[in-house]
């Protein structure tokens, strides 16, 4: 059994079968809500939460057939696109979140980095997520936009904080996000 | 493609969870009814009369009004063959027009990829609603879909308008990239920026509207109101589509059913008053349908799954009236106990879409129905 997961984990197969296909609603918000925890069950609009995977195309356990839902792109269009990048943004974008709070607090502890490392650490830290260059670099432009994310004083700190905010929203928006 | 060009508009009501015909449109002088219908039977003396036979729901005056007026058009015994009595089912073959396969496209989504081959308007097609309807969804063509007009848009969430306009600038650059990561990614990309757009466009919708029609505090009449909105902003919008509902009145069906038709009645008739008070209701077409009617026999506190059920069509260029015949209820007519459809819905669509829309149904409704004469010209 050990040598048939070696081979299996080592495939090529294995290693292209990541981000390659579009993450179902129930993916969308179970993954998010894990990684921004803070929503652990009973929680206050917990039921609200459990809505909407049904508003971006997946009720739980209703079906549109026996045949079960379509999937793939057919997750996808403009309402649910939508949807599932303001669901995912509102989240991230929320400072006192624990796994949000967690990110900056690592990011901090790095201390002042260039756009270049803010950006790759964001990255790391939400995936990871694999990149077009093209892609990486709109980020890091965006970053450069205004300048080293530097830590120190309260007001640095503050609107550090806001820039690894808006760089995690900015991150959760884009198409590769959109993969599993 | 604009409204001021007067392109013939149509809005779907969708009355999600099984609307029971026989209490909306009620054939008050039949014994048969109020033989099964000693618990939620309506008492003759509440029926709104539309003629000896027929009467609507005590809470549909407005309607009764519009009705009187000819403006509403009601088509009797709809549905189709072997009603599946499932909600999820019998909505998707109304969407997509297909009651043998599970289909994927939406029959409004073929009309807006009609009107609109090319996409150069993203909010042809408008949804009013936290999700995309399935008659509305094609892939590849752009539907707005629409929860609150006054916050609608990528990240609303973001307070400050300088923050957000830079990630949605950034945003767009994202989304225009050709990264060559296969068609499902430049998919993605395209949806993206329609969404995008979409909402730019939009925006301007309440900015340009002004009324004295004050709709009341109802979920139903802050969708019928934004429709309002945008049709009469200019837009080019000409499919919008919304819902109302639980009518899923398996219990305490009297109260359940009187306040949804209180609502519905209610904002039906505040849209139109807006609409004509902006002259802007002459092109614009309502349709009401839902995905079954309900069981010919009470449960004894409500209604269960059925099958026909009536459609109303709605609007100044429709030919007022009753259209095919009410189903009869006689118990050695029933199917499963449940009144049997004797319009196939897809002539509604079909007359809709080559009488109002002038453009072929084929193969938008997958075959060839006979219409209905319900539009005026």
């Amino acid at each position: 059994m050990t040598a048939v997961l070696r081979v299996l984990f080592n495939s090529d197969f294995f290693k292209d079968a990541r981000f390659s296909r579009i993450k179902s609603p129930v993916e969308v918000v179970v993954n998010t809500l894990r990684f921004v925890g803070g929503h652990e069950f009973p929680a206050p609009g917990i039921g609200n939460l459990g809505r909407q995977m049904g508003y971006m195309g997946q009720e739980v356990l209703n079906p549109p057939s026996v045949e079960g839902w379509h999937t793939g792109r057919e997750w996808i269009n403009s309402g649910s696109l939508m949807r599932r990048i303001n669901f995912v943004a509102d989240l991230v974008g929320d400072t006192s979140l624990p796994g949000v709070q967690s990110i900056v607090g690592r990011l901090q502890d790095a201390g002042d980095v260039s756009t270049g490392e803010f950006v790759d650490t964001c990255l790391d830290l939400m995936g990871p997520l694999d990149l077009a260059s093209a892609t990486r670099q709109e980020l890091i432009d965006h970053a450069d936009l205004d300048g080293d994310l530097k830590w120190g004083s309260d007001e640095e700190n503050e609107f550090a904080t806001m820039r690894v905010s808006e760089m995690l929203q900015l991150i959760v928006s884009l198409r590769d996000y959109q993969y599993a | 493609m604009t409204t001021a060009q007067k392109d013939p508009v149509v809005v779907v009501v969708q009355l999600s969870g099984g609307n029971d015909y026989l209490n909306t449109v009620i054939p008050y002088n039949n014994e048969i009814y109020y033989d099964n219908r000693p618990t939620v039977g309506i008492p003759q003396e509440q029926v709104l009369h539309l003629n000896d036979e027929i009467g609507l729901h005590p809470q549909m005056g407005a309607i009764r009004d519009l009705y009187n007026q000819g403006n509403v058009a009601i088509v009797h015994g709809v549905g189709y063959e072997n009603s599946p009595r499932s909600h999820f089912r019998s909505m998707d073959i109304w969407h997509t027009c297909e009651p043998n396969d599970v289909g994927t496209e939406g029959w409004l989504g073929k009309v807006i990829q009609n009107i609109d081959p090319n996409k150069e308007n993203v909010v042809t097609g408008v949804s009013f609603g936290p999700s995309m309807f399935r008659a509305m969804a094609v892939p590849g063509v752009p539907v707005a879909c629409v929860e609150d007009l006054n916050n609608y848009g990528l990240m609303p969430g973001i307070n400050a308008e300088e923050q957000r306009q830079k990630i949605l600038n950034r945003f767009s650059r994202l989304y225009g990239q050709a990264i060559g990561r296969g068609p499902v990614m430049e998919f993605l990309g395209q949806t993206g920026l329609d969404a995008l757009q979409g909402a730019d466009i939009l925006k301007i919708a309440p900015e340009r509207y002004s009324s004295d029609i004050e709709y009341a505090d109802t979920t139903l009449a802050k969708k019928l109101k934004g429709i309002a909105q945008v049709h009469m902003a200019g837009l080019g919008s000409r499919v919008f589509y919304c819902d109302h509902g639980s009518f899923d009145s398996h219990a305490g069906q009297p109260n359940m059913l009187a306040g949804l038709w209180d609502d519905l009645s209610t904002a039906i008739n505040d849209f139109f008053d807006d609409l004509r008070a902006h002259d802007a209701s002459d092109n614009v077409v309502m349709v009401l349908f839902s995905e079954f009617g309900r069981r010919t026999h009470d449960n004894g506190s409500g209604t269960d799954h059925g099958a026909a059920g009536a459609v109303m069509v709605i609007g100044d260029n429709v030919k007022g009236g009753e259209y095919g015949e009410y189903p009869s209820l006689r118990p050695e007519d029933l199917e499963q106990g449940d009144v049997v459809p004797n319009v196939d819905f897809r002539s509604i669509y079909s007359t809709l879409v080559e009488d109002w829309m002038k453009m072929d149904s084929k193969e938008i409704v997958g075959g060839q129905f006979e219409k209905l004469g319900f539009i005026a010209n």
